[in-house]
C-alpha cells in the first residue's frame, strides 16, 4: 500500500464512531429494521403516469440558484423565461409545436407557459426549470415570465427519510 | 541561455464544461463589460434523436492570435500585440472604425456604443500584473480552462500540450 | 460579436469615392488630348469632370467620418500611415485625391467663372483674392499626378473588403478590380449624364460610350469568374456564394445589378454605337434613353457595393 492510505479497517481518527448502532458504516441497517423498513434498499416500481398523462420534472441551470438569483439580470440574461419541454413524439400526438402557448394541469393548479418540443426529454415526461413564474411584483425582471412548478406539484415525501420527493405528480398538457 | 519571453496562452479541455455560465459572468463582473455584450461566450451544441442524444459545450472568446488580422488592418495602430502574446487595443487611439470586427475570423470584438470604440478579451491584463489569473479561469468550477505560458516548459499548459491532442479553431486566418 | 458593424453610410462612401474616381480618371486623359484654342469634344468632358470630381468624395469623407465610433478622433487616421493596413493608405489617398482634385477643379474654371468667385468673398475674406491665379497651365501636370491617385482610391476600396480572409464573400483579389471598373463606369454614366441635356454633344457622347462600354465590358468578365471561381473555391466561399445563389440577395444581384444595373445599359450604349461606327454616320442619341442608361449605371454602382457590404458581413455568420 502506498504511504498515506490509511488501513483497511482504520479511521483518521483512532476512535472515530459513526452515527450508527454499531459505530461503522452500516450496509445492513438494524434501526431501520426496528423501525420496520427495510434494513437494505428494496426496489419498488414507481407509479407510472396513466395513458395521455405525463409526470412532471422539475430542476435546476447551474447559472442560478434555485429561484433565489433568477431576478438577477446577469443571470437572467441566460435564461429569462422556461418554458415546458416536450418531447417531439408526444408533441405531435397533442398538436402541439414549438413556441405555442400550453397549459399544464395536476390535482393541484395549472399553470400556462410556452412549449419547448424537443428531443432532450422523455416521451412520457415533461421539465419545467424552478424559480419562474414568481408572484412578487417587485421581482421586476420576472413578471409573467414562464410558470411556476410550485404551483402544480403535489405534496409527496420520502417514506424513510422524510426528504421531499417532487417527482411525483402526474400532469396533463394541452394547447391552451 | 537567455529566458525566451514569455507567450500567454490558454488551453481550453471541452469535456469537462458543463456550460454553467460562470466564465461569462465572471468576466462581466471583472470588466465591467454592459449586458448588451460579451467579451466571452458559450458554443452550444446538442444533437440526436431521444434516447440517443449528445450534448456539448466549449466556451470561446478572442484567440489572441500569433498573426493577428485585426492587428494588421487597424489604421491607427490602436490594436496592437503586447511582447507576451496578448491582442490589446490601446483606447486612446481607437477611432472606432470597426475594420477589425470585420476581419476578425473569430467575431471576437465588439463595438461599445457608448465609448465609441472596439473591445475585447485581453486575458484580464490587469489581473495579469498583479499576478493573479484572468477571471474566467480562476472561477470555473470545472477546470476546464488553463492558463499559462506557452514558452514555460514547466507550466501546466506547456505539459498539456505537449502531451496532448489539441486544436486550433481556424489555424489558417 | 455577430453584428453589421459597417451599413448603408458606408455603401454610400464607397460608392461617391468611386464616383470621384470615375470622374477624374476619365478627365484626365481628355485633359491631354483636348486643344486649348480649337473646339474639341474633349475640352468639355474634361471640364465637366474636373469640376465635378471633387465633389462627391468629399461628401463621403463626411460620411465616412461621422460612422467612425468617435468621429471627433479621426485626425488620428492622420498620424499613422501603416502600409499593412488598406485603411490606413485609403485616408491618405483620400486626402490627396480631394487635394489634388480641388486643385484641378479650380484650374478649369473660366477666368470669367473664377473672378465671379473671388468677387462673391465676404469682406473679411477679401484677403484670398490674392490666390485668383490663373493656372491653365497647370492643367495637364495635376491631371498626370491625379490619375494614379484615382486609380488608387478606386481600387482600394476593393482592396479594403478583399484583405479580410475572414469574411469569405470577400476574400478574392477580383474584388478589387470590379470595385475599380464599376468605379470608372459610374464615372463615365455621371459625364454621359451631365451632357446629355445638349443635342450639341454627340461628338462628346460617343467618347463616352465608347470609354463606358469598355468598362462595363470588363466589369462583366470580372464579375464572371467571380462567380465560377468562387463555385470552385473551398466549401466556406461557396456557401458565402450561396447568398447570392438562391439566398436573400439572390434577386437584387441578378435581376436589378447585373441585369438593369450591367447588363441593360450595356446593350443600349451598343445599339446606339455599333451601327455608327459600322457605318460611320453621324451620332444621334435619344436624350431619354441615354440619360436612362446612365442613371442604370450609376443605380448599379451603388448596388454592387451594397451587395457586397452586406453579403460580405453576414458570409462570416452562417
Amino acid at each position: 500500500m502506498p504511504p498515506g492510505f490509511p488501513k483497511y479497517g482504520t479511521t483518521l481518527n483512532a476512535d472515530h464512531r459513526f452515527i450508527t448502532k454499531s459505530g461503522k458504516i452500516e450496509l445492513f441497517s438494524e434501526r431501520l429494521q426496528e423501525a420496520n423498513y427495510d434494513p437494505l434498499p428494496v426496489y419498488h416500481a414507481p407509479a407510472q403516469p396513466p395513458s395521455g398523462k405525463f409526470r412532471i420534472i422539475t430542476g435546476r441551470r447551474a447559472y442560478f440558484t434555485h429561484a433565489n438569483s433568477t431576478n438577477n439580470a446577469w443571470l437572467n440574461q441566460f435564461a429569462p423565461a422556461n418554458g415546458l419541454w416536450l418531447n417531439q413524439s408526444a408533441a405531435d400526438n397533442l398538436g402541439i409545436a414549438d413556441g405555442d402557448r400550453v397549459e399544464v394541469a395536476s390535482t393541484v393548479g395549472a399553470v400556462r407557459l410556452k412549449a419547448k418540443v424537443t428531443q432532450e426529454i422523455r416521451p412520457d415526461c415533461v421539465f419545467m426549470l424552478h424559480g419562474y413564474g414568481k408572484k412578487s411584483k417587485w421581482q421586476r425582471l420576472f413578471a409573467g415570465n414562464g410558470g411556476s412548478d410550485a404551483d402544480l406539484l403535489e405534496t409527496a415525501w420520502d417514506k424513510v427519510s422524510g426528504n421531499a420527493a417532487l417527482h411525483e405528480t402526474f400532469v396533463s398538457v394541452r394547447k391552451a | 541561455m537567455a529566458a525566451r519571453p514569455k507567450r500567454y496562452a490558454m488551453v481550453v479541455d471541452s469535456k469537462k464544461c458543463i456550460n454553467c455560465k460562470a466564465c461569462v459572468v465572471a468576466c462581466r463582473a471583472e470588466n465591467s463589460v454592459p449586458l448588451a455584450y460579451s467579451r466571452n461566450w458559450m458554443n452550444e451544441e446538442t444533437r440526436g434523436v431521444w434516447p440517443k442524444l449528445m450534448a456539448a459545450s466549449q466556451p470561446e472568446q478572442c484567440h489572441q492570435c500569433d498573426h493577428p488580422a485585426c492587428v494588421r488592418v487597424c489604421p491607427t495602430g490602436a490594436s496592437h500585440r503586447t511582447p507576451d502574446g496578448i491582442v490589446v487595443v490601446n483606447e486612446a487611439d481607437c477611432v472606432g472604425c470597426r475594420y477589425c470586427m470585420i476581419a476578425c475570423p473569430y467575431n471576437a470584438r465588439f463595438f461599445r456604443e457608448d465609448k465609441g470604440v472596439v473591445e475585447k478579451c485581453d486575458f484580464c491584463v490587469k489581473r495579469l500584473d498583479r499576478g493573479q489569473l484572468p477571471a474566467c479561469v480562476e472561477t470555473c468550477p470545472s477546470k476546464v480552462r488553463i492558463f499559462g505560458d506557452m514558452n514555460d516548459p514547466k507550466s501546466r499548459l506547456a505539459e498539456l500540450l505537449n502531451n496532448r491532442e489539441y486544436r486550433v479553431k481556424k489555424p489558417e486566418a | 460579436m455577430k453584428t453589421i458593424e459597417w451599413g448603408v453610410l458606408i455603401v454610400n462612401y464607397l460608392f461617391l469615392g468611386g464616383l470621384s474616381a470615375g470622374l477624374f480618371f476619365v478627365s484626365a486623359p481628355a485633359t491631354f488630348l483636348y486643344k486649348i484654342d480649337e473646339p474639341s469634344p474633349f475640352t468639355r468632358i474634361a471640364r465637366l469632370g474636373a469640376l465635378l470630381a471633387p465633389w462627391p468624395v468629399m461628401i463621403g469623407c463626411i460620411l465616412l467620418i461621422f460612422d467612425l465610433g468617435r468621429w471627433y478622433r479621426f485626425h488620428k487616421l492622420f498620424l499613422h500611415l501603416r502600409l499593412v493596413s488598406p485603411m490606413s493608405i485609403g485616408s491618405w489617398l483620400l486626402v490627396l485625391f480631394t487635394l489634388v482634385s480641388l486643385v484641378n477643379s479650380y484650374a478649369w474654371l473660366t477666368e470669367r467663372r473664377r473672378n465671379a468667385l473671388f468677387a462673391k468673398l465676404p469682406r473679411a475674406l477679401v484677403f484670398f483674392s490674392k490666390f485668383n491665379y490663373d493656372i491653365d497651365h497647370w492643367r495637364r501636370w495635376l491631371a498626370l499626378a491625379g490619375l494614379p491617385i484615382s486609380v488608387g482610391v478606386g481600387i482600394y476600396t476593393g482592396v479594403l473588403l478583399g484583405a479580410v480572409q475572414s469574411r469569405p464573400f470577400w476574400n478574392t483579389n477580383l474584388v478589387a478590380q470590379l470595385f475599380l471598373f464599376s468605379a470608372l463606369s459610374t464615372g463615365c454614366a455621371a459625364l454621359i449624364l451631365g451632357l446629355a441635356g445638349r443635342e450639341t454633344r454627340a461628338q462628346e457622347l460617343r467618347l463616352l460610350y465608347g470609354l463606358d462600354i469598355c468598362f462595363m465590358v470588363l466589369e462583366f468578365f470580372i464579375a464572371l469568374p467571380y462567380l465560377i471561381h468562387g463555385q470552385l473555391s473551398v466549401q466556406a466561399v461557396q456557401d458565402s456564394l450561396k447568398l447570392i445563389l438562391g439566398g436573400p440577395f439572390t434577386i437584387l444581384f441578378w435581376v436589378f445589378f447585373l441585369g438593369l444595373g450591367l447588363l441593360t445599359p450595356l446593350v443600349i450604349e451598343l445599339k446606339e454605337l455599333v451601327p455608327v461606327m459600322v457605318s460611320n454616320r453621324e451620332f444621334h442619341y435619344k436624350r431619354f434613353v441615354t440619360a436612362g442608361a446612365a442613371v442604370l449605371i450609376l443605380g448599379g454602382g451603388f448596388l454592387l457595393r451594397y451587395i457586397f457590404v452586406f453579403a460580405g458581413q453576414i458570409s462570416a455568420m452562417q
